[in-house]
């Protein structure tokens, strides 16, 4: 697998869609009511800011992966318990994301399918395309993200022509100040789905130009909050943010809302499409991301550990929660407390321990 | 008109050397023994003819030609073999047996292409495909005489991939009629061919065709190689070799394009790619062949590229309609239902009141019957054929109508579907369709827009895991490269696709005096004025340049 | 690479893929899948407060009988049937209906709710929820209120265009809202978001039967050329919050509508100096409020309203070739629109609800004024300073210049 090289073009889209991913069809940063919008172009930007330390490391160590350096900065005492620790953290967060897939699916269309079956269905596809490789997912991802755009742009034309868009009700903008915006940023969305992208520093290695390739993927981080937040703005105009901070898929309803002489009409099917292939390729690439761990850690070879780490997701996102309310209430706990250590913390405790040495080892030479 | 020239039989014997019998084996110093050896490997085949001679002045040396009736041509061997040794050699019987071969071949023999061969192998190989043998008493080397030919159908139209305009004429069964269709069309010399036998019991010739300079040197190794390692009993058509040379065996997809027309070859050699012309098909091999290969035509070129990129999208259009036009209407109506318009809905349920089936085993099924129409269409002699497509289309159709047993709206679905599998230009992408269709089917039945979603990604995935000789199966969509979608989806004008000359230098440009004008403009507006003299300049430039 | 891929793996995923797709059939049929001709579709409901508790929602669903409508064995029976459920939730009324069909009821294509005077003015925030919260029905249904008789009554009428009652009552609101009419679409989510407007509420359609209701019901009612009982869409519906407070006709209620900004296309009257009446159509008409608050304790609303017409009916001896008549028609024009929308103001005021949007004019001009005066913005609706701007403009008098009365 090693010799493996990702195009940029490539890496652009799958990071796109792995942002979009669920937070498209989700209530993104509702916290700061009609002012979404706002809090996550700020989330995106410090999303950016925190992938900028994820891609210093990468550029100290362009041939290892996260758990690669982790163990060779921190020593192998500490850094294979940390390398698991976000293999587990990698598998966890595919097992939420195929739960909260599951989830919205069963609630939007499927109501009488079993979520097992759900899930089965879409971890043995997640399994079928890891096991043709990361390059396939990749690659996948750049047919379903033109897909994913075509739908955007459909849907925006259709919404205009049914005349459903009132931009008034994005107004007055923030109202109650910078406060609340600032609060959502904080609790939700420089985390979610921003922060996620540690998991990127797995994939980084088969980038086919380290120099150029981080920048690349936050210039995919930097449209994603463009487009998140333009998806945010339409659902507040078309529906107000009243119904959207209410509706735990408010792409649905916003889209549903088109009806042109009611011939085209209740196209949310097309939002199952997107919540369908968000999840997807969002699932894979964490999946992705703990494969490569594994077998970096345990030294097995990627294709063996597949179907295992597979059950393991599947079973996860079984035993997650009881309910949605709990699966959601816990997800909003781990995305304020557990995801920020991850994401931020080791990363930096990293970044530190990167910057001191290679101040020494450049001193030596002078 | 058939075609004599194999450029290929010394290579060709080359290979046969090569065959699993062991040690090589040599003629027999004497010739009947010799002949009596070829008549008993032949298993003293009635075709197998020895015409045996007397060479020079009495009482002569002893000689033999052995031909296969039916695959020679006997014209040739009559006046050019026959009558040449026994009017030529006379002279020549002087000299000792064991140059008589040599001269024989430098000065007696009036065919064109002509060899020694020393190997017993090679001769009843040479023999076998229809060459004659000379062989010498006292000698244990053969003349090999080029006397191929025969009767072959004739050129004619192609029967698949019709065009409205462009060439007419498509490849036989014969391959040196098909290398000159080919060579007729692409006179250059850096037009390469490298011959092969494939097939341990056919012999069959197959050529590798290439363009120097155009396809990489990578790539025809490669296909060489690929090629050398073929181990088969017989090659009967292109379809065997494909086969064991493509990269995966396990896809519905095909990952080799075939076609019967010599423009498409040429023109696929010109674009770097290589082709492999196996003798006794007229289809021919092109590799490296991606995805979007498969959606066009030769007509595009020959017709406006505004036309062409027309009907470029309507073959990709059909594709998706092939592949999910049943699916999502199965989709549509047992999951979906409140996205179909309120009145388009009541009639679809109109329709199904009394229908006994499930929407999905209807479509199953009428899927299932269109299929049968069609094996049978194809396979019928053609003139029960007609009868066939008629009484399943119409009167099968609209019985089951009439009856109830299907609804109407699922014979329009599996027509439209049936109806746009042959709208695509390659029948193996038509057929690799309308295997997937059925997958996307059972999705749909179970899963609705769910299954049909995931079955999208795995099969994009599974189509982004292939690789024809190297070439990424989607490609140039994915990866994406922006120069090759210049003749993708779309087919932009000519002038724009040849990379390196500008189009001023492809266009013929009117003369200015001819140029379409409303007579004032220079007057009424500087710029023009300005533009047209420079214009001036640069045509004066231009015809100081050598052409 | 490629010799490794075909190890153990995939013959393990191909058998586990294959094993799968061997149990699918089997599951075929079940689940989510629903044939369709196992679906009773529902156009429209009518939602009816029941007499007691126990049965507080009468829920009538207006099914469609697809054969008699497209299909070639009609029976020639009524096109629609109307099934009716109580219960004390709108769920369990659902339920109750349901059990009395042969088929699953399927509101994915419900275009209409009715909903009854009576229930409308205790208070529809319950029914709202169930609307809002069920993914089977649309949110671009269309509301009503029926006037001063059951719900039910206008599921149950046979009208002459659509053979679907609800859809004709769609056609004619959709025709009324085009031309000439006050009416203008109201879907589920405007309601919703009508009823959260702090001191407002909604307006919705008004629906009525007229003529002869007893026969309403039965293909009777379209054997004669003038149908006993008539469809009608009449009316807004004016709500405080969730409840109805009353009801706006005329004039008012078209000025309502202009200052929501829904009239495509309306007639204006202006009286002529000799007696009679000179008729305008206006064809297009743009509000826009807006607020101006310094001191939100004191707010100033401004209704600018610019208004294009053309003249349509003009039997008079006025000179419509000179300019000047026909400025002076337009000042009357405009004076007609401000004293509709005066009166639409005023009636608002009576009725104590800012279904208008004055207050969200307020909250887009000072975000922390409102904050400060939203809880006491009834009194301040009922005093606050209102300003209207109103421009109109005669762009032609279509294909006659003056009337052939003026060369007598």
């Amino acid at each position: 697998m090693g010799s493996v090289r990702i195009g940029l073009s490539q890496f652009f889209s799958i990071a796109l869609l792995f942002e979009l991913g669920t937070a498209l069809v989700v209530n993104l940063g509702i916290l700061s009511g009609k002012d979404a919008w706002v809090s996550i172009l700020l989330g995106g930007l410090a999303g950016i800011l925190v992938f900028l330390g994820y891609a210093y490391l990468y550029w100290k160590h362009p041939d290892l992966t996260f758990t690669g350096y982790t163990t060779k900065l921190l020593g192998k005492a500490i850094g294979v318990p940390v390398s698991i620790a976000y293999i587990v953290l990698y598998l966890n967060l595919a097992a939420r994301d195929m739960r909260d897939g599951g989830t919205m699916l069963a609630m939007a269309t499927m109501h009488h399918t079993p979520l097992f079956i759900l899930s089965t269905l879409m971890i043995l596809s997640s399994a079928y395309v890891l096991h043709k490789g990361i390059e396939v997912l990749t690659r996948t991802s750049l047919v379903f993200l033109m897909i994913v755009l075509l739908i955007g742009l459909f849907s925006t034309i259709m919404l205009m022509l049914s005349g459903s868009i009132n931009l008034n009700r994005l107004l007055p903008v923030m109202e109650t100040g910078i406060q609340p915006v600032l609060e959502s940023v904080v609790r939700q969305s420089y985390m979610f789905p921003f922060g996620e992208m540690v998991c990127f520093t797995m994939l980084m290695p088969y980038l086919s130009n380290s120099r150029k390739g981080p920048w690349v993927i936050m210039g995919a981080m930097l449209t994603a909050a463009l487009l998140l937040a333009y998806t945010m703005a339409l659902n507040i105009s078309v529906l107000g943010a009243d119904i959207v901070e209410r509706s735990p898929l408010p792409l649905m309803p916003a889209i549903s809302k088109i009806s042109i002489s009611d011939f085209i009409q209740r196209v949310d099917i097309f939002v199952v499409m997107v919540l369908i292939i968000g999840v997807f390729f969002k699932m894979s690439v964490f999946f992705a991301a703990a494969l490569i761990g594994i077998s970096e850690v345990f030294k097995l070879p990627y294709r063996k550990m597949l179907y295992p780490a597979a059950l393991i997701i599947l079973l996860t996102s079984m035993v997650d929660a009881r309910s949605f309310i709990e699966h959601l209430d816990e997800g909003g706990r781990l995305l304020y407390t557990v995801y920020p250590f991850f994401m931020i913390v080791v990363p930096a405790v990293l970044i530190l321990v990167t910057a001191v040495k290679s101040h020494f080892s450049e001193r030596r030479p002078d | 008109m058939t075609a004599r020239r194999d450029s290929g039989t010394q290579s060709g014997a080359k290979a046969a050397g090569a065959r699993a019998d062991g040690a090589e084996r040599r003629l027999s110093l004497d010739l009947h023994e010799s002949l009596r050896n070829i008549q008993a490997e032949v298993g003293y085949s009635p075709d197998i003819k020895v015409r045996e001679i007397r060479l020079g002045p009495a009482p002569g040396i002893q000689a033999a030609a052995v031909h296969l009736s039916g695959l020679t041509d006997a014209q040739l061997l009559n006046e050019f073999v026959m009558g040449a040794l026994l009017q030529n050699a006379e002279e020549l019987t002087d000299n000792p047996v064991d140059e008589l071969p040599k001269l024989l071949l430098g000065r007696a023999l009036e065919v064109g292409e002509a060899a020694i061969a020393e190997d017993w192998n090679e001769t009843l190989i040479a023999v076998l495909s229809g060459d004659t043998a000379i062989l010498l008493d006292g000698c244990t080397v053969a003349i090999i005489c080029g006397t191929r030919g025969g009767e072959w159908r004739s050129v004619s139209e192609p029967t698949s991939q019709l065009v409205v305009r462009g060439p007419k004429d498509g490849f036989v069964e014969s391959i040196a009629t098909n290398i000159s269709l080919v060579r007729r069309r692409l006179r250059s010399p850096k037009l390469r061919l490298e011959s092969m036998k494939i097939g341990t019991e056919t012999q069959t010739t197959v050529v590798l065709m290439y363009v120097k300079g155009f396809a990489s040197d990578d790539l025809v190794g490669e296909v060489r190689k690929r090629l050398e390692k073929v181990a088969i009993d017989e090659v009967l058509e292109s379809g065997f070799i494909e086969e064991l040379i493509q990269d995966k065996t396990i896809t519905p997809f095909p990952t080799i394009y075939n076609t019967e027309r010599p423009d498409v070859v040429v023109g696929n050699l010109l674009e770097g790619r290589v082709a492999i012309l196996v003798d006794g098909t007229p289809f021919v091999l092109i590799l490296p062949a991606v995805f979007t290969q498969f959606f066009q035509s030769a007509e595009d070129y020959s017709q406006r590229f505004d036309i062409a990129i027309l009907m470029r999208v309507v073959r990709y259009l059909s594709f998706i309609v092939l592949i999910l036009g049943p699916s999502v209407y199965i989709a549509l109506t047992t999951y979906h239902y409140e996205m179909l318009p309120t009145t388009l809905l009541i009639n679809l349920l109109a329709q199904r009141e009394n229908v006994p089936f499930p929407a999905f085993v209807e479509a199953m099924l009428m899927e299932i019957a269109f299929e049968f129409l069609r094996e049978a269409g194809v396979r019928m002699p053609r003139v029960i054929g007609q009868t066939v497509s008629v009484v399943g289309a119409l009167i099968l159709g609209s019985a089951v109508v009439e009856a109830g047993i299907i609804t109407p709206i699922m014979v329009i679905v599996v027509a439209l579907t049936g109806i746009a599998s042959f709208a695509i230009p390659a029948y193996n992408m038509a057929i690799a369709g309308r295997l997937i269709r059925f997958a996307f089917l059972l999705l749909a039945g179970m899963f609705g827009f769910y299954g049909i979603t995931l079955g999208l990604i795995v099969m994009i995935a599974h189509m982004n895991s292939l690789r024809s000789f190297g070439i990424p199966y989607l490609s140039p969509f994915v990866p994406l490269s922006v120069r090759g979608q210049k003749d993708t989806l779309l087919r932009l004008p000519m002038w724009m696709m040849n990379p390196g000359k500008s189009p001023q230098q492809m266009r013929a440009e009117l003369p200015k005096s001819m140029q379409i004008t409303t007579g004032h403009e220079a007057v009424l507006s500087p710029a023009i004025k300005k533009n047209e003299e420079m214009d001036r300049k640069r045509e004066g430039g231009n015809s100081n340049e050598p052409e | 690479m490629n010799r490794n891929r075909r190890g153990i793996p995939v013959r393990r995923s191909l058998l586990l893929f294959s094993a799968l797709l061997a149990l699918m059939p089997l599951l075929t049929g079940c689940w989510d899948s629903v044939e369709l001709n196992r679906r009773a579709i529902v156009s429209g409901v009518a939602i009816d407060r029941g007499e007691t508790e126990a049965d507080k929602y009468v829920l009538s669903f207006q099914v469609i009988v697809s054969e008699e409508i497209s299909g070639e064995k009609a029976r020639g029976i009524a096109p629609v049937a109307l099934y009716t459920g109580r219960g004390r939730t709108m769920f369990e009324a659902l339920a109750n209906a349901s059990r009395q069909t042969a088929r699953f009821l399927s509101l994915g294509h419900v275009r209409v709710l009715v909903i009854s005077e009576k229930f409308a003015r205790e208070g529809i925030r319950d029914i709202m929820d169930v609307l809002e919260r069920e993914s089977d029905t649309r949110l671009t249904s269309l509301m009503f209120i029926s006037k001063g008789q059951p719900a039910k009554d206008l599921m149950s009428t046979m009208t002459v265009f659509s053979k679907i009652p609800a859809n004709d009552l769609v056609e004619k609101l959709e025709t009324t809202s085009k031309q000439f009419g006050y009416n203008y679409r109201m879907e589920v989510d405007e309601v919703i978001r009508g009823i959260q407007i702090r001191g407002g509420g909604p307006t919705i359609n008004g629906v009525q039967t007229t003529g002869d209701k007893e026969n309403a019901g039965s293909n009777d009612n379209l054997k004669t050329i003038a149908p006993k009982a008539i469809l009608r869409v009449t009316g807004l519906a004016a709500f405080k919050d969730d409840k109805l407070k009353g009801w706006l006709e005329g004039e008012t209620a078209l000025g309502t509508a202009l200052l929501q900004n829904q009239v495509k296309e309306f007639p204006s009257l202006v009286e002529d100096r000799e007696g009679g009446y000179i008729a305008f159509n206006v064809y297009q008409s743009t509000v826009k409020i807006a607020a101006k608050a310094k001191d939100p304790e004191h707010p100033l609303i401004i209704v600018n309203i610019s208004q294009q017409a053309a003249l349509k009916e003009g039997p008079s001896t006025l000179d419509y070739s000179d300019p000047e008549v026909i400025e002076g028609l337009s000042d009357r024009l405009t004076a007609e629109t401000k004293n509709m929308i005066q009166l639409a103001v005023q009636e608002a005021r009576r009725l104590g609800s800012d279904y208008i949007g004055f207050g969200e004019a307020l909250r887009r001009e000072n975000p922390r004024g409102w904050n400060r005066v939203k809880d006491h913005w009834e009194e301040l609706f009922k005093t606050c300073e209102v300003k209207i701007n109103a421009d109109a403009v005669i762009r032609h008098t279509d294909m006659r210049g003056n009337s052939f009365q003026v060369n007598k």
